[in-house]
């Protein structure tokens, strides 16, 4: 079995970087999603807890 | 994206977890050290057949309830799911390739991993390509419940599809006992990995909360100005 | 339940005769499920030596790529005619309107089926059990158009829908061709009696995907 570390190094690696790299979209997109949420709400007029549909 | 709790105890998790399995857990003797494989790729399996039949209760309670809620959930885990699906498939070939000498068996196991990720890559690009929201949610949960439904099905039949063809690559199940040390990385994989299942469903799940809000925001804002 | 199966057959009734007008699903149905065939032939390059083990999923193919077309057919033509609309505001049961469309698929891919098995067996050579590969042949058929109908049903609503359609579908379809395929090539080789077994599970297959789908089925067409 001489040579298999490779194999379990690849293993490790293609999923430490496949969470990684998700996790980092995720991030992203929760953050843009978050600026763009808080714009949003600067922009509603006087009635400020105007429909807020947390849980549906 | 907040540094929380949950975060936190994933990230140790995790660390302990591969601590555990490259290091900890004992070298075992028939395959040497590829059989680590064996401690990520168990636990991604094991929460991407959880994330599926969170899928699929989150599908029910949908059509029953109506809540968004739930869709939002279903549809994260659907994709958190498809990511472990993916991880699994690749592990699993690095294994397979030194072990059995070939990257890929039409075994029922593989066979049906393999349906499987078909199946929820539909279920996601499904819900791209409906516009309305409300319709969108409840064909992905029909095809979240037949999805899951079919699965054992699936499993069956390619089991009884190799019966009658069998093939000079035994699948050895590891083996009848493991030792503790084994186990206990193998268990502690499980926690880290299930952890990990759990945030990034929450992380998922914020961006779709908030997704929605800023729908209902703009549709009150263009009633607002109308 | 008699006017419940009353219902059924008006539905089945309406469809086929509107077929009968076009014959837009049986007449390219049946030309693509041949030119499946003859493509595969090259695609392959069948011998003597290996036309049992694959000629039975030559056919199968043939049969569900002639068999998708024609299932996305029905929904798309009575999206587009909006018909669709219409039969969901009278009052008829969903489970009805479900049954109905697999009836209809059943009986319109059956004659697809029907009149390509004889230019199959003629081009490939082969000379199968005709009990057995009938039989399978109409228990696969009825596994498919069960899944193949709700999916359809969700496709035709959607962006690129003949796109989606076969997405969503093949990999549900998995166990139905497994079977068939089986089913067919026992038929084919030497022990007839094998195919025995896998038409036993394909009804059993039958059985669970028609009475899953129609549960659900009015959860895709409510609105």
């Amino acid at each position: 079995m001489e040579g298999s570390l490779g194999f379990l190094f690849a293993a490790v690696l293609a999923t430490w970087l496949v969470i990684f790299l998700y996790l980092l979209s995720l991030g992203g997109r929760l953050a843009a999603l978050q600026r763009e949420l808080e714009a949003l709400r600067g922009q509603q007029p006087t009635n400020d807890d105007a429909p807020r549909t947390k849980d549906d | 994206m907040k540094i929380g709790p949950l975060a936190v105890a994933t990230l140790a998790a995790m660390a302990a977890a591969l601590y555990a399995a490259l290091l900890y857990a004992p070298t075992e003797r028939v395959q040497g050290d590829v059989q680590r494989i064996f401690y990520i790729h168990v636990p991604m399996a094991w929460n991407a057949y959880l994330a599926f039949f969170v899928v699929f209760v989150c599908s029910v309670v949908y059509l029953w309830r109506r809540g968004l809620w739930w869709d939002s959930l279903a549809r994260a885990s659907a994709e958190v799911g498809l990511v472990f699906t993916t991880l699994v498939l690749i592990t699993g070939s690095l294994w397979a390739r030194p072990i059995w000498g070939t990257w890929w068996s039409w075994d029922a196991r593989l066979t049906t991993s393999l349906i499987l990720w078909f199946i929820y890559v539909g279920y996601l690009l499904l819900r791209g390509s409906v516009a309305d929201e409300r319709r969108a949610a409840r064909y992905a949960a029909v095809v979240g419940i037949v999805g899951f439904v079919d699965v054992p099905i699936i499993h069956q039949s390619v089991v009884w599809w190799r019966a009658l063809h069998p093939e000079p690559v035994v699948l050895a199940p590891g083996g009848p006992a493991m030792p503790p040390s084994m186990l206990l990385s193998l268990a502690v994989s499980i926690v880290a990995f299930t952890l990990l299942y759990v945030w990034l469903v929450r992380l998922r799940l914020q961006t779709e909360l908030a997704r929605t809000e800023i729908r209902e925001l703009r549709r009150a804002l263009a009633e607002a100005t109308a | 339940m008699p006017a419940f199966l009353d219902v059924v057959g008006t539905l089945v009734w309406k469809d086929l005769l509107s077929e009968s007008r076009t014959k837009d699903v049986l007449s390219t149905g049946v030309a693509f499920a041949l030119l499946v065939l003859v493509m595969l032939n090259f695609a392959i390059d069948l011998g003597a030596e290996n036309v049992e083990a694959v000629a039975p999923g030559v056919l199968w193919v043939s049969f569900i790529f002639a068999g998708t077309l024609g299932i996305g057919h029905a929904f798309a033509a009575e999206r587009d005619r909006g018909t669709f609309e219409g039969l969901l505001l009278a009052p008829i049961d969903r489970g009805a309107i479900y049954l109905a469309k697999v009836a209809t698929n059943v009986a319109l891919m059956g004659i697809v089926e029907l009149v390509s098995l004889p230019i199959f067996a003629v081009l490939y050579n082969v000379s199968p059990a005709w009990l057995q590969t009938l039989s399978a042949m109409a228990l696969g058929t009825i596994g498919f158009s069960a899944v193949g109908t709700l999916v359809a049903a969700i496709a035709a609503n959607t962006r690129a829908r003949e796109l989606m359609l076969p997405l969503l579908l093949f990999p549900l379809e998995v166990p139905v061709v497994i079977a068939s395929v089986k089913a067919t090539a026992a038929a084919m080789g030497a022990a007839e009696a094998d195919s025995l077994p896998w038409l036993q599970l394909l009804v059993g297959f039958d059985v669970m995907l028609v009475a899953a789908s129609f549960l659900v089925f009015e959860y895709v067409v409510e609105e």
